[in-house]
């Protein structure tokens, strides 16, 4: 019961993945793509994260995938900011259909 | 974890200093103590819970702990803020914010995959009405996370992409915001940035 729902957490991970790097390479602008990336890419790591813990040996590995979680979410935060704000600073325009 | 001691309430009137002193006291040992443990758990995890390390990590732990108290604080620093109350107000408000981030990462997967990729995207500016410090930084991050919007930090305002501008977002911002501020314990104040009208247009004039 516990490793089917892992393996379906899992896969549902790796969708989300794809939907991220699909919307990078469909998306028009830096701004929508940066949209696919934090979001759609932060979902996915939660959901293989929550799969992964799933299967931990001991509450520490699974804190430890939750603390790699916790990390990435704060990277990726600050990086699409720092990514928007030099597109800003560029003077690059949101795409407008 | 973020705890700038950028308290804008000055501490220590005249007449409340000895109790202003006891409380500051009170709060640096509170403040102590939970740093304590946030690197002590963090130490727990990173050696996964081996008991023949757990000496050692509590002392570094503790030292670790103790050094931002060995550090004089600026004047007017206020009372130092508490991390402890934030973080565990964060947990309070994890279910909406796990909530909103699977909402969000749906809504653009499904965009990404449409074949005709419904996108209308526009750029505006929100009016912050969190004090400076790493409350506005933390909505940033947040509402990047939420369905449909990209916000960017400048200043007093808060930048804020949105990927479908058919749908209104600015009362799902301001309920974010006030979350925000519950969260760090701060007050929301009448946003000092010019009015700038709710704009949906590209960059153009400003700066």
């Amino acid at each position: 019961m516990i490793h089917s729902l892992s393996i379906g957490l899992l896969l549902a991970g790796a969708g989300f993945f794809l939907a991220g790097t699909v919307g990078l390479l469909r998306f028009p602008d830096v701004y929508t793509r940066l949209h696919a990336l934090t979001k759609a890419d932060n979902l996915g790591l939660g959901l293989i994260v929550l799969g992964l813990m799933l299967r931990a040996e001991s509450a520490a590995a699974a804190g430890k995938l939750l603390v790699i979680w916790l990390l990435v979410l704060t990277a990726s935060g600050a990086a699409s900011q720092l990514v928007a704000s030099w597109a800003r600073a560029r003077r690059i325009k949101p795409w407008q259909g | 974890m973020v705890e700038p001691p950028l308290g804008d309430q000055t501490g220590g009137a005249d007449g409340a200093q000895t109790a202003g002193q006891s409380s500051r006291r009170l709060s640096q040992l509170l403040g102590g103590l939970g740093r304590f443990a946030l690197f002590f758990g963090i130490w727990w995890l990173l050696t996964d819970a081996r008991a023949d390390g757990l000496v050692l990590g509590a002392l570094f732990a503790a030292i670790a702990a103790a050094l931002p108290l060995l550090i004089p604080e600026p004047r007017d620093a206020g009372m130092p803020r508490a991390l402890l109350p934030t973080v565990l107000r964060g947990l309070l408000l994890l279910p909406f914010f796990l909530w909103q981030s699977l909402y969000g990462g749906i809504d653009v997967a499904a965009r990404a995959f449409k074949p005709r990729m419904p996108l209308a995207p526009a750029m505006f500016d929100y009016r912050l009405r969190l004090p400076p410090g790493p409350a506005p930084v933390m909505l940033a991050s947040l509402v990047s996370l939420m369905p449909g919007t990209l916000a960017i930090v400048s200043g007093a305002r808060l930048r804020v992409h949105v990927l479908d501008a058919t749908q209104d977002c600015t009362d799902e911002l301001a309920l974010l915001e006030a979350q925000v501020a519950w969260m760090f314990g701060v007050a929301l104040r009448a946003p000092t940035a010019p009015a700038p009208p709710a704009r949906r247009s590209g960059p153009g004039s400003d700066a």
